[in-house]
């Protein structure tokens, strides 16, 4: 049996993944609990019934649903970087601190307002939070320490840190007002306008989790729909590829990283370097046509409007020689969702051709070249259709990269894999056929 | 009167200390050095926290249920316990070499899957371990005699029979890798699959095999908790609490290499130690302070660590952490 990488995912495997996952460990538990002398199916009744059917089970799955849903999006978040930040426990209890600091700090100065206290709890708890994911951070960043093990190992260090305190006696933390809190320790009592808001009546939705929700939405939005999440994801699949994007060709020199830090002219250090018949990044393209010799100007698909709307629009951009401002650009890219989020998606095609040509092995510490390639060949293909006439193309070409360059002995021919042939619906007329 | 005098010596923190360093240091040895050798392989596995907690649970289950000599059950146990974690790194070394599933995520996966909210707790919960006292433990060996001599006795010759097979394994592991034909190809495997693939070695076996001697070490590793440091079993992760973390962040500062692990698993175990060992002596500083000092010195030493690792690459197999296959690079 041999298994190979998938090049691409059919849509529904992002849905069939989870399910499937979920119907097979409850399989696999509905067999360790038959052996072990339970009846799986009032197993699953009780489970149901206390997390979801009950009297109050939905109420009380919302409440204790609402730390593992920030936390949960803690971890995404440093997923999407591949970076595996597992100390979201320890980060949960510097939260607790900090929102719990901030809560009694201000019962202490009589505030009443609700509102005050929850914002006020957010952004310390926050702020705590982050700090203590910082120390990993830096750690990464800048001593190359692994993140999966400095993250954990400050979960445990958070953990004394929360038990100290509510337990020593010294502790700003720890009620020492009545006898009974003196021997057994226990925290201050928060103060009642700092109780969180929550809504319905027979269902009882927590405030903190419709806060979830809208952040679980911007995070969305953040790493999917923004140049922001475009770049994680480039940088995630190879640092070195996104390093080569950000230097841009070496004779810009400290002038030019000077004047993209100021966010001018943002095209240009590619315009000269990957291909001086691509003006790059404003929305067209200089077509040259090998065999006519003639050279016109190309709309990309995604112009706004129709009929007149339509015409003006590609007038406009065919208008010999005029240089678009970044905003008009956006603006003619209209509502083509890769190119209007991507504004400067050039960069992207060029650093694919680069990367291509400096490490074509993908051997080194470069592993991810290959994968980030590949993403930005996708990306190339929806912002430049006229670059990639034949869509299949590029991602054939990219399975074909893939495949080892060793020694070519007779024994591997047998296992050289297929080239992926695009479709033949890509291909002129009369071939294959 | 000599004799009494040297004992007094031995009664000292430092020696107490020193003696009990070795004796938490003895667990971390073995998680390290069965991680030593699924890294070696080029195979991460973060599932080491889990298999120990399993391997302990297991290994504390076989003294209840078999009866015997103190030393056969106890044998026995060890070797239960080391069945287990190898049974949990099968599963790891399965998802990760055969369908060459991300290590990284496998592992953690591992963790929590046989850790202390998953098949330990819930597989002591069940056969009731946590309510019956320990009928069998290590008890310390006086080997030659030698237990009153002055610092090293106590340190070197009255420890337990686990302490002194570490020391063994630890000497094993080291000419396993450096000098014998399969630990060359072990070498290989970690460094080089394809070129070890070309030369007839046979990467999947290798990391299989290596894969589960790493699982049983930390079976093992984890008994050494609940057969001898703290004998019993409790639920949750507070029997082990960590150790298995330390024990990965020890093959990076040992480089890969099996003496180094000794060196680091004992200074380690002292920082584990520390806590208990000034509480007995009366001296007061903040529990909470002195109890995480092992967790925040991991962090200090993987940084230290890393930074040389940064300039020149020490001893990390290349291939660590990637799946190979054959007609990929």
């Amino acid at each position: 049996m041999r298994l190979e990488r998938r090049l691409e995912q059919p849509w529904w495997l992002g849905l069939a993944i989870p399910v499937g996952s979920l119907a097979v460990a409850f399989g696999i538990m509905a067999i360790v609990l038959a052996a072990t002398g339970h009846d799986p199916g009032h197993t699953y009744r009780t489970v149901v019934d206390a997390g979801f059917t009950g009297n109050g089970a939905l109420s009380a799955t919302f409440l204790s649903a609402t730390p593992i849903l920030f936390t949960g999006l803690a971890a995404a978040a440093a997923f999407r970087m591949q970076l595996f930040n597992i100390g979201a426990e320890g980060q949960l209890y510097l939260g607790a601190v900090g929102g719990s600091w901030i809560a009694l700090q201000l019962g202490d100065r009589g505030a009443g307002s609700t509102f005050v206290y929850v914002v006020a709890m957010c952004a310390a708890a926050a702020a705590l939070g982050a700090a203590w994911a910082l120390i990993p951070g830096v750690l990464r960043a800048f001593a190359h320490t692994n993140e999966i093990i400095t993250s954990l190992m400050l979960n445990y260090v958070a953990a004394y840190l929360i038990t100290y305190v509510i337990f020593d006696s010294s502790s700003y933390w720890r009620d020492i007002s009545t006898l009974q809190a003196r021997s057994f320790p226990q925290g201050k009592p928060m103060p009642d306008a700092s109780e969180w808001p929550t809504f319905g009546t027979s269902v009882v939705v927590p405030l903190g989790f419709l806060v979830g929700l809208a952040a679980a939405f911007v995070l969305w939005v953040l790493y999917s729909r923004t140049r922001f999440g475009f770049e994680v994801s480039v940088i995630a699949d190879s640092p070195r590829a996104a390093r080569d994007a950000a230097q841009g060709p070496r004779r810009d020199g400290p002038l030019g990283r000077a004047r993209r830090a100021r966010g001018r002219q943002p095209d240009r250090r590619f315009h000269a370097h990957a291909r001086p018949d691509r003006t790059a990044g404003s929305g067209v393209r200089l077509h040259r046509d090998r065999r006519r010799g003639a050279r016109s100007l190309q709309p990309l698909r995604g112009l706004r409007g129709r009929g007149a709307n339509r015409r003006a629009a590609e007038r406009r951009v065919h208008a010999p020689g005029r240089r678009l401002s970044l905003r008009s650009r956006r603006r003619h890219a209209g509502s083509h969702p890769v190119l209007r989020t991507w504004g400067r998606g050039s960069e992207s095609i060029s650093l694919a051709h680069r990367a291509a040509h400096e490490n074509p092995g993908g051997n080194g510490p470069g592993a991810g070249d290959m994968n980030a390639r590949l993403r930005l060949a996708f990306a190339g293909e929806t912002m430049f259709p006229h670059a990639f006439p034949r869509p299949g193309f590029a991602r054939a070409n990219s399975g074909l990269a893939q495949t080892q360059r060793g020694p070519l002995l007779l024994e591997n021919v047998g296992n050289l894999p297929v080239p992926h042939t695009p479709s033949l619906a890509h291909w002129p007329s009369g071939v294959g056929q | 009167m000599s004799a009494g005098m040297l004992a007094s010596i031995n009664d000292d923190l430092e020696v107490v200390v020193l003696a009990q360093a070795v004796l938490y240091g003895t667990p971390l040895l073995f998680a390290a050095l069965g991680e030593l050798l699924a890294e070696r392989s080029g195979v991460l596995n973060l599932g080491v926290e889990g298999m120990m907690l399993f391997g302990a649970a297991v290994g504390y289950w076989a003294t209840l249920r078999v009866h015997g000599s103190d030393a056969s059950v106890l044998v026995l146990a060890v070797g239960a316990a080391g069945l287990a974690g190898a049974a949990m790194a099968a599963i790891h070394a399965f998802l990760t070499v055969t369908l060459r599933a991300s290590q990284i995520v496998s592992g953690l996966a591992l963790t929590i899957f046989a850790g202390g909210l998953g098949l330990s707790a819930y597989f002591g919960n069940e056969l009731h371990l946590a309510d019956h006292p320990a009928s069998h433990e290590f008890g310390s060996i006086d080997v030659f005699g030698l237990k009153d001599v002055a610092v090293l006795g106590p340190v070197l010759f009255n420890q337990s029979a686990l302490v002194y097979a570490s020391w063994v394994l630890t000497l094993a592991v080291g000419l396993y890798l450096a000098r014998t034909r399969w630990g060359l190809n072990v070498r290989a495997v970690g460094e080089a699959p394809a070129s070890a693939d070309a030369m007839g070695i046979n990467v999947t076996l290798y990391r299989y095999v290596h894969v589960l001697l790493g699982g049983a070490l930390a079976g093992v590793g984890g008994a050494c908790y609940s057969l001898l440091i703290t004998p019993g079993w409790v639920a949750g992760d507070t029997l082990v609490n960590g150790a298995g973390w330390i024990a990965i962040a020890l093959v990076i500062f040992a480089f890969w290499r099996a003496e180094l692990c000794l060196v680091g698993a004992y200074l380690f175990g002292g920082l584990s130690a520390l806590p208990f060992a000034l509480q007995a002596h009366g001296v007061t500083v903040t529990p909470e302070l002195l109890q995480s000092l092992p967790y925040a010195m991991t962090v200090v030493v993987l940084v230290l660590v890393s930074t040389a690792f940064a300039k020149r690459r020490l001893g990390a197999p290349a291939a660590l952490g990637r799946p190979y296959a054959r007609e990929e690079r």
